[in-house]
């Protein structure tokens, strides 16, 4: 029997309400600005452009304010965002050699010219929780000196992999014949096996989370992975267009980016000498984990193509790639909370039916 | 159009700076100044794909997208001015395409040099000195630490 | 790359958004009741020789997802317009043409060589935006299928027998097959693959 069940109009709207209400929280403490968020709550700014797939650093915080710091919520109005306006087109590939470095760091050469910038980071934090922070304070300290000066504030720094590379330590990573343009999984959905290209654009909007956790099953064993961190970058890197009346490129704007560039275990074979193998990750923002769990995943997804045995799940593209999205798995985790009642009705009769013949069978067989 | 590559890249260098320009710095300018002009587009924010390549060299990507806004004009004289600016303000937009179409006069070039361009030029160089003076600060020196006579 | 010049190019829709969607409504009308004739101006400047309607509903459904096929008589003027306001490329091969513009004095394509879509995918098939030298309600030809009642008579010179034994045939590839708009000036009908047109 179908029942439509109508109803609930004004309890919504009340929750509505009240969701605006417990947003703002209470209204004696000072509202928060979208802006106090894009320049204060940066890394979740960041965290949300990456995996809301749009560079936009007030959409972003605009989003993290209305859905009230929850970032996986936030990506989702980011997207639904997305989805209204107009794609004119595709930008030049940027150049991330040049980049105007704000951090550099490699695990694997100590002296490399450009040398090691550490920029703004946490990892020589004590996370010891600072309660001079619970106190509003306009005052950051003066930054120590760091001799010499540089002579040219812009600096020549080395790429880790062309040092490796020169002396044919590493694979090699040029384009591919005729430069093919890449499949776009926001046009054509992403079909089985998925091109190197079509993979990194997966994981670049996948679930921080999720690469995370499948980044760290590699390090523990689930896939034959020994990886050493290259070269991590945070910085700015131009981004050019060629609009078609124009013919030629122009910058349209600058973005925020970090890479991370794995140096992994190496292969070989009868033609081709043992040598380290690469994994790559790029992220809007500076979003250090995000980037150096993409790119162990998409070392490990590259299992296949340089002639490892497929055992673990981070090296298996439809278990990695079908899972990555988090708008996809929050939506249809939560879906479980709309009313199923006629689903649930269904399966009761059926357990009923089920313990009634059962229960007439045991008592014709007394 | 263009003449000589050389006019293509002065163009294509301001139009460079003219996508970077705060809104401040380009009201500043255009306030009080009446052009003519019709639209041929205007002023529509979209979205371009990002693209990058796997390790830096290797076959294009995909990252995601980034909000753009873009417009198009011809002024009274019959230039045209465009504008691909990052973000998604219509006016500064329409300031960057006005600016654009003037750069293309001869007569109006000085101007906008003087007033535009050389100030965006002196921005974007001040402020990345002062991101790569801030890195500088956080460059390691290691110290050789003396173990002895091992 | 391919450029083009701003020199000869038209206006645009003024309000891109609302003059699409009030053309898509417009659009989706004559499709669902074809033999209906609607109106479909808009602001924008059309390149010369292109009658409103047809104008109006390229701008539309145009973008730089699919491949526009530009009728002879009017690919000098037409193309880099297209190309500017909505980001489509443009194809001189009729075979790999999303949407397809033609002139009323254009020789009749064969629609063998349209595409017709898949099974699996029957909307990634050709779009025909026929500017017709006459377009009216009754006489001419017989309209039925889905949409109508029972049947419509429509007047549009110059839809002639061979076309419209091409036309029959493509109606077994049903859910394949080729959507057709037929502007006149400011007015529109839409002929779906679904409709079968007798002489």
């Amino acid at each position: 029997m179908y029942v439509a069940v109508k109803g609930g109009e004004r309890a919504i709207e009340n929750s509505h309400l009240l969701v605006s209400e417990a947003r703002r929280g209470d209204p004696s403490i000072a509202e928060i600005s979208v802006a106090q968020i894009e320049q204060q709550l940066r890394l979740a700014v960041d965290r949300v452009m990456t995996e809301g797939s749009v560079y936009d650093r007030e959409l972003a915080a605009l989003a993290i304010k209305q859905a009230a710091g929850d970032t996986v919520e936030a990506i989702f109005l980011l997207r639904a965002y997305r989805a209204t306006l107009p794609r004119f087109g595709y930008t030049e590939a940027i150049d991330t050699l040049k980049m105007q470095l704000r951090r550099r760091i490699s695990a694997t050469f100590k002296d490399l010219p450009g040398g090691q910038v550490l920029g703004p980071t946490y990892d020589y934090t004590q996370r010891l929780l600072d309660f001079s922070l619970a106190v509003a304070s306009a005052e950051c300290g003066e930054p120590q000196t760091n001799p010499p000066p540089p002579t040219s504030p812009e600096q020549e720094f080395a790429d880790v992999m062309a040092l490796l590379g020169a002396e044919g330590l590493i694979e090699a990573q040029p384009p591919s014949e005729g430069d093919p343009v890449p499949a776009d999984l926001t046009r054509v959905p992403m079909t089985f096996p998925a091109s190197r290209a079509e993979r990194l654009q997966n994981l670049a909007r996948g679930d921080e989370g999720y690469l995370l956790a499948m980044a760290y099953s590699t390090q523990r064993g689930y896939a034959n992975n020994h990886p050493f961190a290259g070269e991590i970058r945070f910085g700015s890197v131009e981004v050019e267009i060629i609009p078609e009346e124009l013919g030629f490129p122009i910058v349209i704007g600058e973005l925020e980016i970090t890479e991370c560039q794995m140096v992994n275990q190496f292969a070989g074979s009868k033609t081709v000498p043992p040598q380290f193998t690469r994994g790559y990750g790029l992220a809007f923002g500076h979003s250090e984990r995000k980037a150096m769990a993409m790119a162990l995943v998409d070392r490990a997804l590259r299992a296949e193509e340089l002639g490892e045995a497929v055992v673990a799940p981070a090296q298996m593209q439809e278990f990695v790639l079908s899972h990555s999205d988090n708008l996809e798995s929050s939506g249809f985790v939560q879906h479980l909370k709309l009313p199923h009642y006629v689903d649930f009705q269904s399966e009761l009769a059926l357990l009923r039916q089920m313990r009634a013949s059962q229960s007439a069978q045991s008592e014709s067989s007394i | 159009m263009y003449d000589s590559t050389e006019a293509q890249q002065a163009r294509r260098e301001w139009l460079g700076l003219l996508s970077r320009a705060p809104i401040e710095l380009l009201e500043a300018w255009g306030a009080g100044r009446a052009q003519e002009y019709v639209w041929l587009k205007r002023p529509e924010s979209g979205l371009a794909m990002v693209r990058a390549r796997i390790g830096a060299t290797g076959d294009r990507f995909n990252v995601g997208e980034m909000t753009l806004t873009r417009c198009a004009l011809r002024m009274a004289g019959g230039q045209h001015g465009v504008a691909y600016v990052q973000g998604r303000s219509a006016r500064r937009a329409e300031l960057a395409a006005i600016a654009d179409a003037l750069l293309q006069d001869p007569n109006e070039r000085d101007a906008l040099e003087r007033d535009l361009l050389q100030p965006l030029r002196a921005r974007i160089a001040a402020s990345r000195a002062a991101r790569a003076n801030e890195s500088h600060l956080t460059k390691v020196e290691f110290l050789t630490v003396s173990r002895g006579d091992e | 790359m391919d450029t083009f010049s701003l020199e000869h190019i038209g206006a645009g829709f003024s309000d891109p958004t609302a003059a699409s969607q009030r053309i898509f409504r417009t659009s989706l009308t004559v499709l669902s009741r074809p033999g209906t004739i609607l109106e479909a101006d808009s602001d924008a400047t059309a390149p010369e020789g292109i009658g409103a309607a047809a104008n109006a509903i390229l701008l539309a459904l145009l973008d730089q997802d699919v491949a526009l096929y530009v009728s002879p008589t009017h690919v000098a003027v037409a193309s880099a317009y297209y190309r500017f306001h909505t980001g489509c490329s443009i194809t001189s091969n009729l075979e790999d043409a999303d949407f397809v513009l033609l002139a009323s004095t254009d020789r009749i394509p064969a629609l063998s060589a349209l595409k017709t879509g898949t099974e699996y995918a029957p909307e990634l098939s050709a779009t025909l935006v026929w500017e017709v030298a006459k377009l009216a309600s009754g006489d001419g030809l017989t309209l039925t299928g889905p949409g109508i009642e029972s049947s419509v008579r429509l007047t549009a010179t110059p839809l002639d027998a061979a076309f419209l034994s091409a036309r029959a045939e493509t109606i077994s590839l049903l859910p394949r097959g080729v959507d057709l708009f037929l502007t006149c000036d400011n007015r529109v009908c839409g002929l779906p693959r679904s409709t079968r047109i007798r002489g």
